[in-house]
């Protein structure tokens, strides 16, 4: 019983802190230069030309050089990792036991050229007890959207974390 | 960079294949470059603490190369709507990968012709260590 109770308190604390630091971290300002561009295309070997010359990329259709799709998750996981670094040390072995990400899913819905200024909001999910092979675990999904100046949305990308908590089995 | 024409595509069509060594000083330039703060993907004792084996890969650097590998088959950033990634096993520096995917379903509506693909990328001695779907879309006009 006294398991129980603990278990719950620790359960809604959890809930309850996770929700308190989305709300901090909120929407933040990203800046991407055309340094950062071109050396994450030379490290993964892409010489896409819409990626790294103006004037490809405005023959192809675009207003110029475009931010690769496969930068994307690198520019959401910023708050992700934000996030992680703040409830790490809160929490880690007094509340959590590990934290895993198990999948995402990339909604590219235009393509964002590099001259425009961008932002990432950040939000979650309620999180959702569930129990497998592994014990139990609360999955949360982070929802983060990459939007310009007016709120338009330039891509979705959603994370799913498995949270394990102290007493979990 | 060379086109696809989405009417030559049929279900069970092969992707073809994409293989990417994971070199360690193009990833520590790339947690570098993103300010990587998370030890499991810098800090070796931590990772080992952790139960791995090494600095494991982060998934952020790993979706890089599924967009390149896309791209580089459809030639055309707009036709990629969506990557879903399902993660499996950890991936270590220095490790081999494979990427493979076939379409498994070939839609037709509102003038635009719908592609889904399924992949997986597996280490050269078949771990897998990610897999999911890709979604592409083509305007019929074309």
């Amino acid at each position: 019983m006294t398991t129980n109770k603990t278990t719950s308190i620790l359960e809604e604390k959890f809930k309850t802190r996770i929700k308190e630091v989305i709300r901090e971290i909120g929407t933040q300002e990203i800046d991407i230069d055309e340094r950062e561009i071109t050396k994450f295309c030379e490290l993964i070997g892409d010489d896409n030309s819409i990626y790294l010359d103006d004037t490809a990329a405005i023959k192809a259709g675009f207003e110029g050089k475009l931010i690769p799709l496969g930068y994307l998750m690198s520019i959401t996981y910023r708050s992700i990792s934000q996030f992680i670094i703040i409830i790490g040390p809160e929490f880690y072995q007094k509340l959590l036991t590990g934290i895993i990400h198990t999948s995402s899913e990339v909604e590219f819905i235009r393509s964002m050229p590099l001259k425009k200024k961008y932002k990432v909001k950040i939000d979650l999910t309620e999180p959702v007890k569930k129990s497998g092979k592994k014990g139990i675990y609360y999955s949360v999904v982070f929802k983060t959207y990459v939007l310009d100046e007016n709120d338009i949305i330039y891509a979705i990308d959603n994370h799913e974390f498995f949270f394990k908590l102290v007493g979990d089995v | 960079m060379k086109r696809l024409n989405p009417s030559n595509i049929e279900i069970g069509q092969e992707i073809p294949p994409f293989k990417v060594k994971i070199e360690s000083k193009s990833y520590k330039k790339y947690n570098r470059l993103i300010h990587e703060m998370n030890p499991l993907h810098k800090n070796t004792e931590y990772a080992q603490n952790l139960g791995f084996d090494n600095i494991v890969v982060a998934g952020n650097f790993l979706f890089s190369y599924i967009s390149k590998w896309i791209i580089s088959w459809v030639g055309e950033i707009n036709a990629v709507k969506k990557i879903t990634v399902k993660f499996g096993n950890p991936v270590y520096i220095d490790e081999n990968l494979i990427h493979k995917g076939k379409i498994i379903e070939i839609q037709d509506k509102n003038n635009q012709k719908l592609i889904f693909c399924e992949y997986q990328v597996e280490k050269f001695n078949g771990e897998k260590v990610m897999n999911g779907v890709i979604k592409l879309t083509f305007s019929n006009k074309e």
